[in-house]
């Protein structure tokens, strides 16, 4: 046992790098979160599917209350955002903190806590939805039970990244760990903020859409930005085109997308200068979105031949061009002329999940396939189901977000004209939604291939590749 | 050195979140404070409460919004479904259900446009009862079903037999509504909030 | 508290705040906290993995024992470590 109480015997190795040494110290808080994540992945995507089918087939399975559409939905939203999301994060910003920071993790106690109190709350909440036990606030239906189990992780996962930051071995602190730093500080103040029970009415309805949007501003976009900036040119062995970029997109980000909650709440019962201060602050995301691509592109530019060989780079890629597209869409959407015909419809859906799928999740599985190798020392054993993992959700998400896109245009426009009735914008969005199914089960095809691919990792299991030649240097005990 | 460069990074990260936070939550919050309900704004009754429940259970808000724009905001005005709506008409609601999706039109004042209390029970129990193309989920745990005695029968036990449309329930069976029904279609039929606004300052 | 003082005191603190931070920023200039930022971009490399070299090549290196030097243009990435 290695001093800190890591189970890897490494007192032979005074050749392994720090690098190494690193990710030796975090494979076990990190490869629990995953495989905690990888789990909450394939619940979710099964709720998201049963709820699409929902809208297909209204009557299917209706006797059963926990699958009703308004159960199903929410539990795919806190499942996927809470559990699969969030833990994958939070095992991403690990590894990437003590990567940065070139030294071993530091109160790695803390971290198999956060793991086990994250998956009771999520579990425990999302329990409480399907028996109906909702708060009734979106992106919050959790009771505060399990919103208190969440902070509590949170904080423990906060305070060992911290104290990682705090013993690092490095002059310069990487673009990446800014994010990460700025997110593990931010979220769990939000979080108990949002969750206090002092509001009610319209200035609830301000709290709830500043939180909604803040932790995506907070946590799930910079862990996602943060990966970018670290894998791309990682992966292709490029640094990143312009670091000065960088801290004028990270500055940028924090000051105007902390403003952008309200435009969820365009035309509603709220002051219209609040409204129109966040209209301002969604347009003004263009100037740090704009810097980020411009620095993922021009390292990327002239090496996308490497995506042939590297899953992560044509994940995180993917992912990052993604990125661009949602925050420019979004832009665009918090206008109140688009407004007018987005709000309320399923176009909403198709921007949350080009977000929340195309951008995060794509960019958290090419996390996934850089990091376990590292942890498990095992080579993904069957490469060609990564490249069906890849294209399958690749295509998967272009439908659900072509089809939501086109059919929440037309259902919108659809209500805008007085003349039709109601349920004429309900009728043009079925075709669309039954695309979205179809989407999904391609989608969840695609996680099944990953969580398969996954279980051999943990397991190591298939046929062995090639070994890395650190490893023949050494035999290291295994956990 | 270090030192001060991470506490000025720490210290304005707070920064941006804070002064998001009070511009968008805590100086509305401080102006919406100040605003007082429309006398005519009752609170719920017990009854209301526990639909408004049931409502937050079965995620109503998925679908249904309450939230009525003002002209130049889609057609909310030209569909009738209510003046625009304001702050004051909230106060009593805890949470809010405001709502961000219309699959299913806005409730808002549900209760000035469909004011039949039969119409709701129906349209709970089946929604394609009463609206051939809806997605709508069906709620038949908020019914039971009993075997077909006469209508007397039931009028003297005060049970209340919902009158589903033929081939919507089972041929045999009358639907009676739960006090859970009730409660939700009570909550919905408070839903009005046509009165005036008085253009005070 | 009424909505104009709430406001102005708002737009204080953001004019408070906006000052500090181009104060720190041009205090940051002065002491050459920016010299030599774009160091910080070479920390993600070292020694063993470095510029110019890709760091992963699941889809190249073989598939078993047999070399893959006869596929052409990968002999470049032969290790992912």
């Amino acid at each position: 046992m290695s001093p800190d109480g890591n189970p890897f015997n490494i007192d032979e190795s005074p050749e392994l790098s720090a690098r190494v040494l690193s990710d030796i110290s975090v494979s076990g808080p990190v490869l629990a979160f995953f495989t905690s994540a990888v789990v909450w992945l394939l619940i979710g995507t099964v709720f998201g599917l049963t709820a699409s089918l929902k809208f297909n087939f209204p009557d299917w399975l209706a006797s059963l209350p926990a699958l009703t559409f308004g159960r199903v939905r929410p539990a795919h939203l806190n499942t996927i955002m809470y559990g699969w999301i969030s833990l994958a994060s939070a095992g991403c910003s690990i590894w990437l903190t003590v990567r940065l920071c070139r030294v071993e993790v530091r109160w790695r106690k803390l971290l198999y806590p956060s793991v086990f109190f994250w998956n009771l709350g999520v579990l425990y909440g999302t329990i409480a939805i399907l028996i109906g036990d909702n708060r009734g606030l979106e992106w919050l239906e959790f009771p505060r039970g399990a919103a208190l189990l969440i902070a509590l992780a949170f904080v423990c996962l906060s305070l060992s990244i911290l104290r990682t930051f705090h013993a690092r071995q490095v002059k310069h602190i990487y673009v990446s760990l800014w994010y990460i730093l700025a997110s593990v500080v931010w979220f769990p103040i939000l979080y108990v903020i949002a969750n206090l029970p002092f509001y009610s009415g319209v200035t609830q309805a301000a709290v709830n859409w500043w939180f909604a949007h803040n932790a995506i501003t907070v946590w799930f976009t910079p862990i996602g930005l943060a990966a970018a900036y670290y894998f791309i040119p990682k992966v292709i062995g490029r640094p990143i085109y312009s670091y000065y970029l960088s801290l004028l997109g990270f500055w940028s980000f924090a000051l105007f997308y902390n403003w952008n909650g309200i435009h969820h709440l365009v035309g509603g019962p709220l002051p219209t200068w609040l409204i129109s201060v966040s209209i301002v602050a969604s347009v003004l995301m263009f100037i740090p979105v704009t810097t980020v691509a411009i620095n993922h592109h021009l390292t990327t530019v002239g090496h996308f031949g490497k995506l042939r060989y590297s899953p992560t780079l044509r994940f995180v890629v993917f992912g990052a061009m993604c990125y661009t597209a949602v925050s420019f869409q979004g832009s665009i959407e918090a206008l109140r002329s688009f407004n007018e015909i987005s709000h309320f419809t399923h176009y909403t859906i198709g921007h949350a999940h080009l977000g929340m799928y195309a951008f995060a999740s794509m960019i958290l599985f090419g996390a996934i396939y850089y990091t376990m190798p590292r942890l498990v020392r095992w080579e993904w054993p069957y490469p060609i189901l990564i490249k069906y993992h890849f294209w399958l959700v690749a295509f998967g998400i272009a439908l659900y977000v072509g089809s939501m896109t086109v059919g929440g245009i037309l259902q919108g426009l659809y209500m805008n004209e007085a003349s039709r009735p109601f349920i004429e914008s309900v009728e043009v969005t079925k075709p669309y939604l039954l695309a979205r199914s179809g989407a999904g089960v391609l989608i969840l095809i695609g996680h099944l291939i990953f969580i398969y691919l996954f279980c051999l990792m943990i397991l190591r299991r298939g046929p062995e590749r090639k070994a890395p030649p650190w490893r023949e240097k050494m035999e290291v005990v295994a956990p | 050195m270090m030192f001060i460069r991470a506490t000025t990074f720490f210290l304005g990260v707070l920064a941006t979140l804070f002064l998001g936070w009070a511009g968008l939550t805590l100086i509305p919050g401080i102006q919406i404070r100040e605003v007082k309900p429309s006398s005519e704004l009752k609170p719920y009754t017990e009854e209301q409460l526990r639909g408004r429940a049931i409502y937050i259970r079965e995620g109503c808000i998925y679908c249904h919004s309450q939230q009525t724009r003002p002209e130049g905001y889609g057609a909310d005005q030209l569909r009738n479904w209510g003046r625009p709506s304001l702050p004051g008409d909230y106060v009593y609601d805890k949470p809010h259900l405001l709502g961000t999706m219309r699959t299913g039109p806005d409730l808002f004042n549900i209760a000035a446009r469909q004011p039949s209390e039969d119409w709701h029970l129906i349209h709970l129990y089946n929604p394609r009862a009463l609206s051939p193309g809806s997605l709508m989920s069906p709620y038949p745990w908020l019914f039971k079903e009993e075997d077909v005695f006469s209508k007397e029968v039931y009028a003297a036990t005060g049970e209340r037999v919902v009158p589903v449309p033929k081939g919507f329930a089972p041929e045999d069976k009358v639907i009676i509504a739960t006090q859970e029904a009730l409660d939700l279609v009570a909550y919905l039929l408070s839903l009005n909030h046509t009165y005036p606004i008085k253009t005070e300052k | 508290m009424s909505l104009p003082l709430a406001g102005l005191i708002l737009i204080l603190i953001a004019l408070i705040g906006g000052t500090m931070a181009m104060v720190a920023f041009i205090w940051a200039v002065r002491t050459k906290q920016f010299k030599d930022l774009n160091a910080g971009a070479y920390i993600i490399f070292d020694e063993e993995e470095p510029v110019g070299k890709m760091t992963d090549n699941t889809f190249g290196f073989p598939e078993s024992e047999k070399s893959n030097k006869n596929k052409k243009g990968r002999g470049e990435y032969e290790s992912r470590w």
